[in-house]
């Protein structure tokens, strides 16, 4: 730091025109552009500007359903249009449902869904998908993995050119991992200004940069709503009996209060 | 007034007389249906067939040990102690010799088998397309070379001379069939074994000097039968053959000289009999969904197993593949000799373009990348998860005509393909991720990205659900009316309310429902 003043300001300058000249805050500079995530805020934390193009990303979370599939949906809405590839998923924890997915604009005949019957199978086909070149993304639930492991999923990854997405806890955030990015999913208390839920989302892992703070990041689902006051419809007050057509009309114009920001 | 009998012939010539027909004569064939699977220093070995325990047909090893063909098993032993004896399987010789049939269907349709030991194709028509007739004799001895079998080739204007010929190996490049049946001697005729000893006593060795003799005199003599042999010979009266027609029916098997224990000894057979698989379905411009192998040992029940494919294939490697991976799961073989395949289901092949820029990856004026070759890459992912994996555990998804939850949406196998064109358009989801919302994202209501079946029990404290704690309603009621017109169990025949709930300390979205008036709450789904 010391040298520093001695370097003449107008070097210094002229060095950093040099286009030979890496930075590390220039962090897509040498990342061939990534695949969008549809969230701009998170995309501008990631090299390349979004999900790497080939490469192990571990999602660590606790409980299922926080928003850790919500995330993915538009890149992988994304990439089932411009690929003619499967979209994988690998021993998801339920059954995946199929009109929520085709809701978030997933082309679901590029969609497949596998159930290895035991763990073995877990990796060995994870591993055969992301190699195969034929997956455009994989999404795998691996239960208990090792680091080397990973390594070689992160290596078939990029053999195959494929997306590939690791649901873990964040017990093993602490833990060394060759993944590509690494991040790390957390509660978000709503915010009720907002008609979409929130997520808290920090890298802890990424290429060409450091990890960040956790930031809040608010999912495109329109899921948070104002809690309307359920107290009066008790389970005692009899429901009047009401025609079975006349059902499905009832139930859209209901409680949907909704405070938009704009 | 005698007229010369091969004269007259000439004078009656056949009006197909542009026929060429090629006689594949296979002399050591009920010896190479054993020794074809042998490794070369196994086909060094002395080897016979014995038939009523005299010695059929052996292989060059043995001839060189002293053994001749006739000598008795007890005969041969002393001969050498270290030989291979098999009993000779006229049917399986048969199968073999029909199996090469279908094969040499791809060179004339006109082909008929002339058991024991003979094929009978007729080429003339197949000259222009294969170049020649000694580029067919080339293509023919190749191939049954890599089969595992030799043969003796002869062409001749009429299938009985050159079958005559094909026996004798001898093939005189004369313009008429009698110049060339003219040396070879009378014993390849095929005729009664008395006939031919009472030619040879009468001092008549070859054909040729048979065809001196008159014709009425030899009808008197041998019979009816024996001159229209003759006549058929010459080609002076027509003879009609049997064709083949090719069967969508696929057999082979090899056997194997010692005991084999190690599963990866196989690939090499496999390799073979893939390779006969996939000749046997380019001739026929067909392709497979379903291989079945068989593995045989004499001593113990046989091992089968079967490989399905998403798509009909006709691709070798894609075959080996997956027959590797299924014999990797295979447990407790022990010993094999024989292995088999077997495949019984064909369809037309739709072959595949291939593309000038295979495998190159492209984009498109409209954005989406192509990449040529995709398709087949798929399914051959796809054939390799449901082989090991098990044919349940891969599934598609697709949507269903149906409001129900349960209901709208449907399992689709690999093979299966959506009938339901209920799939959003394309351009709904490539606007999606410029940042417009689609179209119906406000309308339609939210659907969890997990749902369980069948739905779970929760626990609730007054109008609260509880799972793991208290949950907050989030959104609803969304009434989903039962499907009265189905006959819905009692159960589930009752309309439910649907409601988006979070758990306040983790912040994971339920979907829960209940039914009016009823105080139990349901967990359907986690909007992951």
């Amino acid at each position: 730091m010391t040298h520093l003043p001695n370097i003449m300001t107008s070097d210094l300058t002229q060095l950093l025109q040099q286009t030979g000249l890496w930075r590390a805050s220039h962090l897509d500079a040498d990342h061939s552009g990534g695949i969008p995530t549809g969230y701009p805020q998170l995309d501008q934390l990631l090299p390349g500007h979004g999900w790497p193009v080939a490469g192990i990303t571990e999602l660590l979370h606790d409980h299922a359903g926080i928003g850790e599939l919500r995330l993915l949906l538009p890149a992988l809405a994304r990439l089932s249009h411009r690929q003619a590839r499967w979209i994988l998923l690998v021993a998801p924890p339920c059954l995946p449902y199929a009109p929520a997915l085709a809701m978030a604009g997933i082309d679901l005949r590029h969609l497949l869904v596998v159930r290895p019957p035991s763990p073995g199978d877990v990796l060995w086909t994870m591993e055969q998908a992301l190699v195969s070149g034929s997956c455009s993304a994989m999404l795998g639930w691996p239960g208990l993995i090792r680091e080397k492991q990973i390594r070689r999923l992160q290596v078939a990854s990029k053999e195959g050119h494929c997306l590939g997405f690791l649901f873990r806890g964040t017990a093993v955030a602490r833990q060394a991992s060759p993944a590509e990015l690494r991040i790390v999913l957390g509660h978000q208390p709503p915010n009720p200004l907002y008609e979409h839920s929130a997520v808290s989302v920090q890298v802890i892992k990424r290429r060409g940069g450091w990890g960040c703070q956790p930031f809040t990041l608010n999912l495109q689902d329109r899921l948070n709503q104002i809690t309307p006051d359920f107290s009066d419809m008790a389970v005692t007050n009899p429901e009047p009996e009401k025609p079975a057509l006349g059902f499905i009309d009832y139930a859209h114009s209901t409680v949907t209060h909704e405070r938009r920001l704009q | 007034m005698k007229e010369d009998f091969s004269k007259s012939l000439l004078s009656v010539r056949a009006s197909a007389s542009r026929s060429l027909w090629l006689c594949v004569c296979l002399p050591a064939l009920a010896l190479e249906i054993y020794t074809r699977g042998l490794s070369a220093e196994e086909k060094a070995k002395p080897v016979v067939v014995l038939s009523k325990r005299r010695v059929q047909s052996l292989n060059q090893a043995a001839l060189a040990a002293g053994i001749r063909p006739g000598n008795n098993l007890d005969t041969a032993y002393s001969l050498v102690q270290d030989i291979l004896c098999f009993d000779r399987d006229e049917a399986r010789e048969f199968a073999a010799l029909e199996n090469l049939a279908q094969w040499a269907y791809q060179f004339s349709p006109a082909t008929a088998i002339r058991a024991p030991d003979c094929l009978i194709i007729e080429i003339g028509a197949s000259l222009s397309l294969f170049g020649g007739r000694d580029t067919i004799c080339q293509l023919i001895q190749t191939g049954l070379e890599t089969r595992g079998f030799s043969a003796r080739l002869a062409t001749s204007k009429t299938p009985l001379a050159a079958m005559c010929l094909a026996q004798s190996g001898l093939e005189g490049h004369h313009a008429s069939v009698a110049g060339a049946l003219a040396p070879v001697a009378v014993t390849h005729l095929r005729i009664d074994t008395h006939i031919t000893e009472s030619l040879q006593q009468m001092g008549i060795e070859t054909i040729g000097k048979l065809l001196e003799l008159p014709l009425d005199g030899l009808t008197r003599r041998f019979g009816i039968y024996f001159s229209d042999y003759l006549q058929r010979l010459l080609g002076a009266k027509p003879d009609p053959q049997k064709y083949i027609s090719p069967e969508p029916h696929f057999h082979t098997s090899m056997s194997f000289m010692s005991d084999i224990s190690n599963v990866r000894g196989l690939i090499f057979p496999i390799n073979r009999l893939l390779d006969e698989l996939t000749e046997f379905l380019t001739a026929r411009q067909l392709s497979t969904n379903q291989l079945c192998w068989k593995l045989l040992h004499r001593n113990q029940a046989p091992v089968s197993f079967s490989l399905y494919l998403a798509r009909a294939d006709n691709d070798r490697k894609a075959f080996l593949q997956l027959t590797q991976l299924k014999l990797e799961k295979l447990k407790g073989i022990r010993e094999i000799d024989t292995i088999s395949l077997t495949v019984n289901q064909f369809l037309a092949s739709n072959s595949r373009t291939q593309d000038l820029f295979e495998g190159t990856r492209f984009r498109q004026q409209d954005g989406r990348d192509h990449e040529t070759g995709m398709e087949a890459q798929a399914d051959r992912l796809l054939n390799l998860l449901t082989n090991r994996l098990g044919h349940d555990a891969c599934f598609r998804l697709s949507l269903a005509n149906d409001h129900r939850p349960e209901k709208a949406w449907r399992l689709l196998k690999p093979g299966q393909t959506d009938t339901n064109r209920r799939a959003p358009a394309s351009h709904d989801a490539v606007s999606n991720h410029k940042g417009k919302r689609p179209a119906d994202a406000g309308s339609a209501p939210a659907r969890p990205v997990f749902l369980l079946t069948p739905p779970k029990v929760l626990r609730s404290e007054g109008f609260t659900p509880c799972f793991r704690g208290r949950l907050t309603l989030l959104k609803g009621p969304e009434r989903i009316d039962f499907g009265w017109w189905d006959h819905d169990t009692p159960l589930t025949a009752r309309p439910r309310d649907y409601y988006i709930a979070r758990h306040p300390g983790t912040g994971v979205l339920y979907w829960v429902f209940h039914y009016p008036r009823d105080g139990k709450w349901y967990l359907h789904g986690i909007f992951s």
